[in-house]
């Protein structure tokens, strides 16, 4: 009768998860002595995408408020450290973490407003903030206009200069798994239950003293400060950005990533986000038709298995 | 008798709508105070302006001496009113258990603080106690009542405000959960009771408000208030 709690993390489970964990990530680390450049590329864009997915997550999975224009955020992260770094040659580390610093406060302003909206509105709003971001970029002659900023130079550690796909395969590992341990460990903290009672029921939550602006003003920072930082590495990983790079489009692929996988539940994040990348690429031989067969694939995964792809635990909707 | 709340002139609207007009009310200490009156007299719009769900347009709340009309709805469950609202609202997705913790949340008492706060929730509430692991949703309406009482205790309240307790559930359970408000009360909680049900309701509490159409109409101790004769006539009729 008593039902199993499944807020408890899952590598709590069994004592076999955290040794499969570990073997994985060291596959996972191993993959640039036995994959080939293509390979490896693919898996560097799909921890890529984990960091936005698993950001995304802290807004949409944990706090329960849609949001269309997070591809802002990780533009705002790209653009600090092409700009600070090409113009002022700060060194990439610091850029990073003024990227991570200038999203979470570009959260605030898009989150400010917009706390007292339905969710319908709400997602006009960002999605339309979403454009501003790029549009902005598109006709500002700092970020480069149309043509965006080439020539970002690369990172170094220590004299360690990062000129191989790898060494991004590495950063960006590093910093999937690391995102990864964050936003497990702020599902379980007294902020995330906050969360859960503020998506559950808003009022009620409110009405039992949960300061609703603020937890949910938190959520919009969080969420895309992660974004911030992976848009920082995406900008020297591709050594140039343009506003393309973050259309509505890649705004709606990380959503349809955390929907895919399993909203809230982060190893459905990580696996959709996993999938958003690597569908496409195995369908590649179909060309222009990957996108709709992809689109296929959500919709029928829509009707028969609408709580995403990870198995949850028994019918609760954590 | 030192008084715990007093509301004066309190004036409230959504948008247009003028919900609440220059609304009196005081609650003592120890005491339970009724709030009787018919759908959309403004009852809830009453305890949600107290709680700082609604802003109060005009006139003053003040609870236990301090001005709290202008303040944030979770600075006064700090303050240590806590409103059970209408409908209940528990998490349905969450367990038992999980919802009794919200009750905890905004006080950061020390861990056995809220371990004998717990036990105490679940002594008044055995069924909760039988349910802990269920989810909240799986539960019957009066147990679900219980529930968000239980939350609310959960903060350890100065002031328990409850809207419609008895709404939608069987005379019997509206009894069984009647009488626990008597027995939170008798342990020295003030109670805020906002009930349709006013023969019930003047039965338990000590003082009693009418409410029509945003006004206080009348006022009395209870056990004359259940003898007047407008209110037999339009409350307790049947
Ligand atoms: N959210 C709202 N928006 C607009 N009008 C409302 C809202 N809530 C209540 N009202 C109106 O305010 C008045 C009082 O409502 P309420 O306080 O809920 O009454 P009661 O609890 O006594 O049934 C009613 O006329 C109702 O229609
Ligand atoms: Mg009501």
């Amino acid at each position: 009768m008593a039902q199993l709690q499944t807020t408890t993390p899952l590598a709590k489970k069994s004592p076999l998860i955290p040794v499969l964990l570990a073997l994985f990530a060291v596959i996972l680390f191993l993959m640039p002595y036995y994959a080939n450049n293509y390979m490896l590329d693919v898996a560097t864009m799909a921890l890529f995408y984990v960091v936005l997915a698993l950001g995304l997550n802290i807004v949409v999975g944990y706090a329960g408020l849609l949001d269309l224009g997070y591809s802002a955020f990780f533009a705002v992260g790209a653009y600090t450290s092409a700009i600070l770094m090409t113009q002022f040659q700060m060194n990439f580390w610091l850029t990073f973490l003024i990227g991570g610093a200038l999203a979470a406060l570009a959260g605030i302003i898009i989150g400010a407003p917009t706390l007292r909206l339905r969710s319908d509105y709400l997602a006009i709003v960002t999605l339309g903030f979403g454009e501003i971001i790029r549009i902005t970029a598109l006709n500002l002659e700092i970020t480069g206009s149309s043509s965006g900023i080439f020539g970002i130079p690369r990172p170094s550690i220590g004299g360690y200069a990062f000129t191989h796909l790898y060494d991004f395969y590495w950063a960006m590992l590093l910093l999937a798994i690391l995102t990864l341990f964050a936003v497990n460990r702020l599902g379980n903290s007294r902020l995330g239950r906050a969360w859960k009672y503020i998506r559950e029921d808003e009022d009620a939550a409110e009405a039992m003293g949960i300061d609703r602006v603020r937890v949910k003003l938190i959520a919009y920072a969080l969420g895309a400060m992660f974004g911030g930082f992976a848009g920082s590495l995406f900008a020297v990983k591709m050594s140039a950005i343009a506003p393309e790079s973050f259309n509505f489009m890649q705004s709606v692929m990380i959503l349809l990533a955390i929907v895919f996988g399993g909203l809230g539940r982060l190893p459905g994040v990580v696996l959709g986000a996993v999938l958003v990348i690597i569908l496409p690429e195995l369908m590649r031989s179909f060309a222009e038709w990957r996108f709709l067969l992809f689109g296929i694939a959500l919709v029928v995964m829509m009707i028969f298995r609408p709580q995403g792809l990870w198995p949850s635990g028994r019918g609760k909707t954590e | 008798m030192s008084q715990i709340l007093e509301l004066r002139d309190v004036d409230a609207f959504y948008g247009q709508v003028h919900a609440l007009r220059g609304v009196s009310l005081r609650v003592e200490e120890g005491e339970i105070a009724a709030l009787l009156g018919s759908n959309g007299a403004g009852k809830s719009t009453t305890l949600k302006t107290i709680s700082g769900l609604v802003r109060a347009k005009g006139g003053s709340i003040r609870f236990l001496g301090e001005e709290i009309t202008r303040l944030d709805p979770h600075r006064i469950v700090e303050l240590g009113i806590v409103h059970v609202p209408e409908g209940r609202r528990v998490f349905g997705a969450l367990t038992v258990l999980e919802n009794l913790e919200l009750g905890g949340f905004t006080k950061r008492k020390d861990p056995a603080f809220t371990k004998r706060t717990l036990e105490r929730v679940m002594h008044l509430f055995p069924r909760l106690n039988e349910r802990a692991k269920q989810r909240a949703g799986t539960l019957s309406g009066g147990e679900q009542q219980m529930l968000a009482m239980g939350r609310a205790l959960m903060s350890d309240p100065k002031l328990l405000m409850l809207d419609e307790p008895s709404m939608g559930l069987a005379p019997i359970i509206v009894k069984e959960i009647f009488k626990i408000v008597r027995q939170i009360n008798a342990e020295g909680i003030p109670v805020l009771l906002v009930e349709q049900n006013a023969k019930a309701a003047l039965k338990l509490a000590h003082q009693g408000y009418v409410l029509e159409t945003g006004q206080i109409t009348l006022q009395n101790r209870a056990d004359l208030l259940s003898q007047d004769e407008k209110i037999v006539k339009a409350y307790l009729a049947n």
